[in-house]
């Protein structure tokens, strides 16, 4: 057996896990998607992606992993659920790219709206709440290429004494944070 | 009428004239209100995980008995989607397993339209609750993504009429605004800037078109977007906007003839002063004829 041949096999192993997870995650409905296109047409942020969600779903049904993980077009998506509320086939596509997303984390890779993504859901884990002026400012931090827009933000929030800016306060914890520390473990045993 | 209150992040910080006008509408309507003790955040979109999702909302859900009521849109769809998840009997077992207090029975979250709809609606005398209403005003009602949806909620995910059918009990005419519902782009602003701002200004263009005095909103994340972020949006595209961003409760309740300071109106970044103005002038109009049609009866 070539070398070529055995990397094709372990391939295509590696794709079926990969899909199995999507539809464990996004639910096995997906397997039905008859590549229609509503959702894609419905999606408010179509025009900006390479591969619109229909792709995306393509690209799971055959396994193909990166081409998912690493298209642009999961981190476009808005979460708006129009495409759910359209899906002929009661897809929830929304569900697939979110489960894109956790496997892209749970695998470690990642870009800047990973990161940010990240520092949301860190938020909620070690305090319950999420404070905007941490996370911006944490953002800020990690993309110093953001600081104009959250800087210009700031310049029209803070006056109108919309954004706090007592750190402390910011930081301080709900009582059930470790309760909220075991919810997302539920994530982490999810695969 | 008792709801136990969800406030959700947003209302603490950038949506603090939400929260402030929705005490207020809620405490003229009648409506009392019972923050749910130790809530905790929903995880808006911005949680990848639909199982924790889930659990993080319906920790929210199990801390009271009393039908949850929230201002924030997203925070209403992500209570609302853990109360669908939930129905599976696997899911409820594994959420159920971490959490301190269980879920159990039914669950019913409401978004602040509804009960102000029916204080409304079921008023004997509308003249009586809607002291000032808003005659002349033209609103362009903006639904955003996640109020109607998933479906099963407030109204149709596909074709809602609720914010116009509000708009007209308050005494103001909605107008025709064909991207009523098309998302902000809100979730991804921060990462995705170039792309939210793409479609922030489509919506602006199209609710200035539509001859509206102001944008009516029932979501922090979209007042965000269209108010705060309007000067810059300005700046980007050199093009001069000015439109009011009113939440919901702001705009009812200058209809129940509460004050601009009870409403936070002086929070909003875009000048509601265009739109005090313009029901100042309909009103001095009105008492003038009053006075003149007296004057010809004497």
């Amino acid at each position: 057996m070539s070398a070529t041949k055995a990397n094709t096999e372990t391939n295509e192993s590696e794709g079926e896990v990969f899909k199995k997870q999507v539809l464990k995650l996004a639910g096995d409905e997906v397997k039905t998607c008859i590549q229609c296109g509503t959702c894609s047409a419905s999606c408010p942020t179509a025009h900006l992606m390479e591969d619109p969600i229909r792709k995306l779903i393509r690209f799971v049904l055959e396994g193909m992993k990166d081409e998912a993980l690493e298209s642009k077009s999961i981190w476009l998506c808005t979460s708006c659920l129009l495409c759910t509320v359209r899906c002929p086939r009661n897809i929830k596509p929304m569900a697939v790219v979110s489960a894109l997303k956790h496997i892209y984390e749970q695998e470690g890779r990642s870009c800047k709206d990973s990161v940010f993504e990240g520092i949301f859901a860190r938020q909620i884990k070690t305090r319950g709440r999420v404070s905007e002026v941490i996370l911006s400012g944490e953002y800020m931090l990690r993309r110093p290429e953001s600081a104009a827009q959250v800087m210009a933000f700031g310049a029209e929030l803070v006056p109108k004494g919309k954004i706090e800016l007592d750190i402390e306060a910011e930081m301080e914890k709900i009582e059930g944070i470790d309760e909220i520390g075991r919810i997302f473990e539920l994530g982490e045993v999810e695969e | 009428m008792k709801l136990a209150y969800y406030p959700g992040c947003v209302a603490r910080s950038t949506g603090k004239e939400y929260e402030i006008s929705t005490h207020a509408v809620c405490e003229a309507l009648g409506i009392e209100l019972e923050e749910i003790d130790d809530w905790n955040c929903c995880g808006a979109t911005h949680v990848s995980s639909q199982l924790v999702s889930t659990g993080l909302s319906a920790r929210n859900l199990v801390r009271t008995d009393l039908p949850v009521m929230t201002s924030c849109s997203i925070c209403y769809s992500r209570l609302r989607a853990a109360i669908n998840q939930m129905e599976d009997s696997g899911v409820r077992e594994k959420v159920n397993g971490v959490l301190d207090v269980k879920y159990e029975g039914e669950k019913e979250v409401r978004h602040v339209i509804e009960p102000i709809m029916e204080a409304l609606e079921g008023a004997e005398d509308l003249d009586k609750v809607v002291t000032s209403p808003l005659n002349g005003l033209k609103v362009a009602a903006y639904y955003g993504c996640l109020l109607t949806r998933p479906g099963g909620g407030i109204d149709s995910p596909e074709n809602p009429s609720v914010l116009e059918k509000l708009i007209k009990l308050l005494g103001a005419e909605p107008v025709d605004f064909r991207l009523k519902m098309r998302c902000c782009g809100g979730p991804i602003f921060m990462p995705e800037e170039d792309a939210a701002a793409d479609t922030l200004i489509r919506i602006l263009r199209d609710a200035k078109k539509s001859g509206a005095d102001l944008v009516m909103v029932a979501c922090p994340l979209c007042h965000l977007m269209l108010d705060a972020n309007q000067p810059m949006l300005e700046k980007r595209f050199e093009e001069e906007i000015g439109l009011p961003i009113l939440y919901v409760t702001q705009l009812a309740g200058l209809a129940l003839g509460l004050g601009a300071e009870k409403l936070g109106l002086e929070m909003n970044s875009v000048s509601t002063k265009p739109v005090l103005d313009k029901l100042q002038a309909a009103r001095e109009e009105e008492e003038a004829a009053m006075r003149k049609a007296e004057a010809e009866v004497c």
